[in-house]
């Protein structure tokens, strides 16, 4: 008796699902989103999406396009592409997301308005701004990729933190922006035009179509960020922000560091850095520890010396130590001035002194960007 | 009674998972619009509140449970107590099926039906229910196993930032802030109620291997307040104030949301752990409120069966969306929900414990005469 009960409830489940319409859509039919460009002009948004289309033969390669339809709203374009491509948008798998310039003069927190509702999009999703619009940066022709989506995610997500490329998600975006000051930055990825590398082989995907389909191929570079305020675009950060920014807000586990002496340049390589602010909101102060693991990797002699080489040449004279040292205070100090002279507070140290003195720093809090002050400490241990 | 036996340890165990399903899901986010970084304290107030309603159930499961009680005090006292709770029990159940339809949808089926989808939801919670006990605690055992899976998964893969720092400062906004949250989610606080309906018996299994002293119930109950508070301790750290705009919790702090790969992210452990539990509840749920209907000799399958009618009509037609069953359940039904909620179980105690206490005096006086 008790196995008849099972039977029906699998029966009455298979029937309901039929009745009750279960839409199957076959991934023939699904235009599978690899990376999303959202700009906005005059009150239009222009949604791009890199599209991995499966190949109709058995040859089991994809094709790649970047469709663009422009709308009122982002799920308005998306249902144009839809419309237009006789395909079902699917963005379950969009792991990227670019801001074009336009959209990130007042329309940055709105255009992720989609995102935050639809919970298929993932919050972990890259989030990064574009120089120019971000549909033209998903029709750039790589010289390593034939995905622009995929060359990004892999250059800052697979291969780990550079000093002067962090990537940052979603969700990282939505919580720098619910802070008190709603400081906020993005990397900026642009496009810049390279020789064309010599392939011995041939790559199985598919053309990239619109304006990267002349001759030219470019890299991306991301040593450059935006930074935002709540919804508005305040300035361009350097090479020297973005590495100061990413040294205090996130760990490291990549890039290289050039100091000289006058007599000999030296290169290091980040093994792994770790950062952790305290407050003394008395006094307006913030303390930042930074802890570098680091590796010589090279020294290059001003004149023609040929230098003399030992296996344990490790750890520098203390005059380089101190250059280094010097080096990694000065980009996190130069990167907090410059925002501080734009009236950002990047680090959110309105946060820290909040929440170390409590109530009371709502009221002491008057001009405390302008009253605060930054120190770096540096410890460096070489490998 | 027959299928309402469960072991101690099963019943722990289901203690230990009912609280993190409901409350770990759209509520951070309620909770966040008025308590902001502080939703870890309404969280933990939740918690005792929850804890005190247990312990009121399992004395009363330990006086002889509800049967007990109609046994001495007859069908109107039984029906008096166990109608209303079974009333509260099945307004819950739409709600927390919306909620389920919600949350299935978002994650699972992005291109199916909304009432598809809770509808078979509510299918495979009664036929668990008709299971019985039995069912309900071997699931609750084998489900078990994805929390170390879930860990080990996080720990390999996981790269989930957290930022102690957002926890402070603590309650700098005062207590009036906490308690609008608590008071705006009451309708969520005190889901031990259908455990009224179970028997705990000793564990065969463990009796053999001499385990069966091993304090379970103390031990998994305080773990899951624990638990709960420090879930939403990492989601403070996590969120920081933008806690409001996530929409389910525990899918999106699941440390696998975070293994992305080129062409998407890894959080079936996630998803799959609380779907199952959301399953669980709701079956234990539809179990407690059949058990009400078959004690007035109607049977048990088709009590359940008619609940669960009830649920999918009110869960997929009245409220078919989470902000309809939202705005139901954060209105006065709150507050006579959690009032049900507290005097049933507690009226049941003292009215056990009067019986049992005279029944003392009865023994004594009887001793004392011989």
């Amino acid at each position: 008796m008790k196995r008849q009960y099972k039977w029906i409830a699998f029966l009455i489940c298979f029937i309901l699902m039929f009745a009750l319409g279960v839409e199957i859509t076959p991934l023939s039919e699904r235009a599978i989103v690899a990376g999303l460009g959202i700009d906005y002009d005059n009150g239009v948004f222009t949604i791009s999406a890199q599209i991995l289309l499966p190949s109709s033969d058995d040859s089991k390669t994809s094709n790649i396009v970047v469709s663009s339809a422009k709308g009122e709203t982002i799920g308005e374009a998306l249902a144009k592409i839809s419309s237009e491509s006789s395909m079902l948008v699917a963005t379950s798998h969009c792991n990227l997301v670019l801001l074009g310039e336009g959209t990130l003069n007042g329309k940055a927190y709105s255009s992720l308005d989609y995102m935050i509702r639809n919970a298929y999009l993932s919050e972990n999703a890259l989030i990064l701004t574009t120089e120019g619009t971000a549909k033209d940066i998903l029709n750039a022709k790589t010289a390593y990729s034939d995905m622009t989506s995929f060359y990004i995610q892999r250059e800052l997500m697979v291969y780990g933190n550079y000093k002067e490329a962090v990537h940052r998600n979603i969700k990282e975006y939505l919580s720098s922006y619910y802070t008190e000051n709603s400081a906020n930055w993005l990397t900026k990825v642009r496009k810049v035009e390279t020789e064309k590398p010599q392939t011995g082989g041939s790559t199985s995907a598919g053309s990239s179509s619109g304006s990267g389909s002349d001759d030219k191929v470019y890299v991306l570079d991301f040593a450059r960020c935006a930074i935002i305020k709540g919804d508005n675009f305040v300035f361009d950060g350097n090479e020297d922000v973005i590495s100061g920014i990413n040294l205090l807000t996130s760990t490291l586990d990549k890039g290289d560091v050039v100091i000289s002496d006058g007599e000999y340049t030296y290169c290091f390589y980040i093994v792994k850095s770790k950062s952790k602010l305290s407050y003394k909101p008395e006094n307006f102060t913030a303390k930042a520890s930074l802890k570098v693991d680091i590796l010589l990797k090279e020294i290059v002699s001003s004149s023609n010396e040929t230098l003399p080489f030992s296996v344990i040449d490790v750890e520098p004279d203390s005059k380089v130590d101190g250059l280094l040292k010097e080096y990694f205070n000065n980009v996190i100090t130069r990167a907090f001035e410059e925002c501080k002279s734009h009236e950002v507070d990047i680090f959110d140290l309105y946060g820290g002194f909040y929440g170390k003195m409590g109530r009371k720093w709502i009221d002491y809090s008057k001009n405390y960007l302008e009253k605060s002050v930054l120190l770096v400490d540096t410890e460096i241990t070489y490998y | 009674m027959e299928n309402s036996y469960i072991t101690k340890r099963q019943y722990a165990l289901l203690v230990f998972f009912i609280p993190f399903v409901f409350k770990f899901s759209v509520l951070p986010s309620v909770l966040s619009l008025d308590a902001g970084r502080d939703i870890w304290i309404t969280m933990l107030l939740i918690m005792l509140t929850e804890l005190t309603q247990l312990a009121v159930v399992v004395k009363i499961d330990s006086m002889g449970g509800l049967e007990a009680l109609r046994d001495k005090y007859g069908n109107i006292v039984y029906y008096a107590l166990t109608v209303p709770i079974m009333l509260t029990i099945v307004i819950k159940a739409s709600v927390y099926t919306s909620e389920t339809t919600s949350y299935a949808n978002s994650y699972l089926f992005y291109n199916i039906t909304t009432r598809g989808v809770g509808i078979v939801v509510i299918i495979v919670a009664s036929y668990i229910a008709i299971k019985g006990a039995k069912g309900l605690g071997r699931l609750v055992e084998q489900i078990t196993w994805l929390i170390p899976v879930a860990i080990v998964i996080g720990l390999l893969f996981g790269k989930l930032k957290l930022k102690p720092d957002n926890v402070l400062p603590i309650g700098a906004k005062g207590i009036v802030p906490i308690a609008n949250s608590f008071d705006n989610v009451l309708f969520w606080v005190l889901d031990f109620s259908p455990m009224l309906f179970l028997k705990t018996i000793e564990d065969v299994s463990l009796v053999k291997r001499k385990r069966s002293r091993f304090p379970w119930l103390p031990v998994l109950s305080v773990a899951s307040a624990i638990f709960m508070v420090v879930l939403y301790l990492l989601y403070v750290m996590n969120y920081g104030q933008a806690g409001h705009v996530v929409n389910t919790a525990f899918s999106s702090l699941g440390a696998f949301n975070v293994v992305n790969t080129e062409i998407g992210s890894i959080d079936w452990p996630a998803i799959t752990l609380w779907l199952s539990v959301a399953i669980i509840s709701l079956s234990l749920k539809l179990f407690g409120a059949g058990k009400v209907i078959a004690s007035a000799k109607v049977k048990f399958p088709l009590a359940v069966i008619l609940v669960a009618i009830v649920v999918v009509v009110l869960g997929q037609f009245v409220f078919y969306n989470l902000e309809r069953a939202f705005s139901f359940a954060t209105s006065f039904v709150k507050y006579l929900a959690i009032g049900i909620e507290l005097l049933v179980p507690f009226t049941a105690y003292i009215l056990l414990d009067i019986k049992e206490r005279s029944s003392k005096k009865r023994e004594e006086k009887i001793e004392a005469t011989i």
